[in-house]
This record gives structure tokens, C-alpha cells and sequence, in this order.
């Protein structure tokens, strides 16, 4: 399955390539809209679950496309995908976005987090009672922005481990470890939830 | 790929989550177009920073000054050549041995066939050569140039070269040319035998 992930990969960075190349050696600068036309709603929604704010949504958007554009000839295709590349850059814009904005994000009982059977909070995300489904959703907007986005990437945009390690810097071994307490937190939640508390 | 697994708690998700407007794509490019709000700066300094350039490379050799193109002596040919390949003026270097004197002569030749000449009717009207006097103008409009090439904004590297040259006090017969690869260089219409077609 993660080979037919890359295969796909590979063969949409070379159309990608294409363009860039186009931007940068001809001076192409429409050409650039065409990325955006391709990414722009995938990384509208990677932004979106990291910030509360529309408004600041679609600002951050904007400056992750403004700056991929500035910083084009730093791209390097034999690091990953264009798409990876302007995740990373729309990640740290992210981060910088959140330093400034205080909220507070789902309270967790560690003590009842380690109690959490490791079997039962794995299979949290595998639900489709409608009403768990709406209680995940509450939870996971509850979550820390960097957390939100781990689970929108990893079950939603259904993106290997490898692949966000790469944009948020981090290694697959650290968020498989993240991932795993993210869902004993939801878990938590709804358990909590459905019995009232 | 567990492309359905979580398909329903995704669409729980996605309907929660702010969508990108339609006009996306159009204002991430209008964000990447040169700022038409700073088209009146960019001329003025274009004359400050060109014909500065031009000042030093028409005037350097104060004596016997031929109408040949651009004469300089070999011995400045390092830092004016630093300078003119910061600003892609000239390429093609040439040792010429002058007819008049005993003086070794660089002459400044475009760089491939099929050159086009300017004809820039629309270049803004500049401050005249006076501006060429204060040294603050000249730093300011060689950052200008190099913010320019740095963020790749060709046509209004371009904007800044041809208005300065228009600027410049120069004899009649001298022409600025550009090549098809954007290079400008200085040619002396009455001796047609230095320019290579």
C-alpha cells in the first residue's frame, strides 16, 4: 500500500517538477497557479486544523503558497514532493501562528490515560456510530493544533508516518508514540462523555 | 491504502472545517505579482541605479575617450566587471588593442545573435544625471537591482536598467540592446562592425 503511495507520488512530482521548472527557468509565473490549483484545497485543510480562525486560515494559506513561490529555487525534489515541501513551510507558519494565540486544549487525567487498555483506545478510530463519531469530532477539535493536524494527516489525508515526519521534523517512531496517546486522550473523552461526566 | 475505514468519520470531520473560497488561487497570485502600488518608486530608482552604472562604465577613462563601445582600461576591468555581472550589463569581454593608443581596451560585446533593440517609449521620465551624485542613491538602487534579480522580478530588473540608461547623458550613437537570455549590453551605432549578428 505505501508503495502504490509513492508510485502515485512519483508520478505526480514529475508533473510537478515540470512546472517548477517552467516557473523558474521561463520565467513562467502564471504556471505557479497551477500548483495552487492542485494543492490549494489539500493545504487549506492542513492549515485549517491547526488554526481556529477562518480568517487566519486562509491568511496562513495564502503565505505558504506566497512563500513556496519566493523560496522556489530552494526546492529540492530529491527530498519529497513538492506537497511535503509546502507542508513544511505552511507547518512552521502554523507553529509561529500558535506561539501567539492562547487556548486551551482538552484536559487529560494522565493517571486515567495509563489506565486506558492500550487495545481498546487503539480501535477508537474505528467507529461508525454516528453519535461516537460526532463526540471523536468534538474531541479531536479539542486537541493541540499539532495534534489535530497528526490525526487529520494520518487517518484523513491518509499519509504515512514517514511522510509527516518529514514536515513537522520530527521521526515516524516519535508520532506512532504521539498517535498512541492521542487516541487513548479521545478515547478518554468520549468515555467520559458517554457516562455523564 | 485504508482509503474507506475511516471514510465517514472523515466526512464528520470535513464538514466541520472551514472550506477555501473560490477565488483561492486568485489571490495567491495577485500576493505574487510585482506591487503595482511601488511602480512610481521603481522607475526612480531604476535611473539611479542604471545610469550609475553606466556613469562609471562611460566615464571611467577620462582621456581619449573613443566613440567605440564602452573603452575601459584593462586594469578596472575586475571591479567593473564584478559590478556589470552583478547587473547582467555586459557579458562578452573582449582585450581590443586601440588603433589611437597603445592602451589595451575592453570592449563590450552582445552576447549572442539576433539582439533586439529597445524601443522603450513608455520608460518614465528620470531626475537626470544629477542623482548620480549622492552615493546614497546609487547604494539604495543597487539594493533595489539586487532585491530584484534575488526574487527573480525580471521585468522590473529590466524597468530599472532601461529607464536609467535613458537617463544618462550619452552620445547619440550609443544604443542599449537586450539579447533574447535578458542580457544588456552598450553598442555604438556607428561602427556596426563591433557588433556580431
Amino acid at each position: 500500500m505505501i508503495d502504490a503511495y509513492i508510485l502515485v507520488m512519483k508520478q505526480q512530482d514529475e508533473k510537478d517538477q515540470q512546472i517548477i521548472d517552467r516557473v523558474l527557468r521561463d520565467g513562467q509565473q502564471a504556471d505557479f497557479a497551477l500548483l495552487v490549483d492542485r494543492y490549494g484545497a489539500r493545504l487549506f485543510a492542513f492549515v485549517a486544523t491547526m488554526v481556529s480562525c477562518r480568517e487566519d486560515v486562509e491568511e496562513l494559506a495564502q503565505d505558504s503558497f506566497v512563500k513556496a513561490y519566493r523560496q522556489l529555487a530552494q526546492y529540492d525534489a530529491r527530498r519529497g514532493s513538492f506537497y511535503t515541501w509546502l507542508r513544511c513551510i505552511a507547518y512552521r507558519l502554523c507553529l509561529n501562528y500558535i506561539k501567539r494565540q492562547p487556548e486551551v486544549w482538552l484536559e487529560t487525567d494522565e493517571q486515567m490515560l495509563n489506565a486506558i487498555p492500550d487495545d481498546e483506545a487503539d480501535s477508537v478510530m474505528d467507529t461508525n456510530d454516528d453519535r461516537r463519531i460526532s463526540l471523536l469530532i468534538e474531541a479531536i477539535h479539542r486537541l493541540p493544533p499539532t495534534e489535530r493536524m497528526l490525526v487529520q494527516q494520518h487517518y484523513f489525508e491518509q499519509q504515512p508516518l514517514a511522510v509527516i515526519a518529514v514536515v513537522t521534523d520530527t521521526d515516524a517512531g516519535t508520532l506512532a508514540t504521539r498517535l498512541h496517546r492521542i487516541r487513548k486522550k479521545l478515547y478518554q473523552y468520549i468515555i467520559q462523555k458517554e457516562h455523564g461526566r | 491504502m485504508e482509503d474507506k475505514k475511516y471514510s465517514k468519520l472523515k466526512a464528520y470531520f470535513e464538514a466541520t472545517q472551514p472550506q477555501m473560497p473560490t477565488d483561492f488561487t486568485d489571490r495567491v497570485m495577485e500576493r505574487i505579482k510585482p506591487r503595482r502600488r511601488l511602480a512610481w518608486l521603481y522607475p526612480t530608482i531604476a535611473a539611479v541605479a542604471a545610469s550609475a552604472l553606466l556613469f562609471l562604465t562611460l566615464h571611467y577613462n577620462n582621456s581619449n575617450v573613443e566613440p567605440a563601445v564602452s573603452p575601459m582600461v584593462a586594469q578596472q576591468q575586475d571591479s567593473i566587471a564584478k559590478v556589470e555581472d552583478k547587473m547582467y550589463i555586459a557579458h562578452h569581454v573582449q582585450s581590443v588593442q586601440s588603433p589611437n593608443t597603445h592602451r589595451t581596451k575592453t570592449v563590450y560585446k552582445p552576447k549572442k545573435a539576433s539582439v533586439k533593440r529597445l524601443a522603450s517609449p513608455e520608460t518614465p521620465d528620470t531626475l537626470g544625471e544629477g542623482i548620480w551624485k549622492q552615493k546614497e542613491n546609487v547604494v539604495l538602487a543597487l539594493q533595489m537591482l539586487a532585491e530584484c534579480e534575488a526574487a527573480g522580478e525580471q521585468i522590473q530588473r529590466n524597468t530599472i536598467v532601461e529607464a536609467a540608461f535613458q537617463s544618462t547623458l550619452k552620445p547619440h550613437h550609443l544604443q542599449l540592446v537586450v539579447s533574447e537570455s535578458g542580457d544588456y549590453t552598450v553598442v555604438d551605432d556607428s561602427k556596426p562592425s563591433i557588433i556580431e549578428l
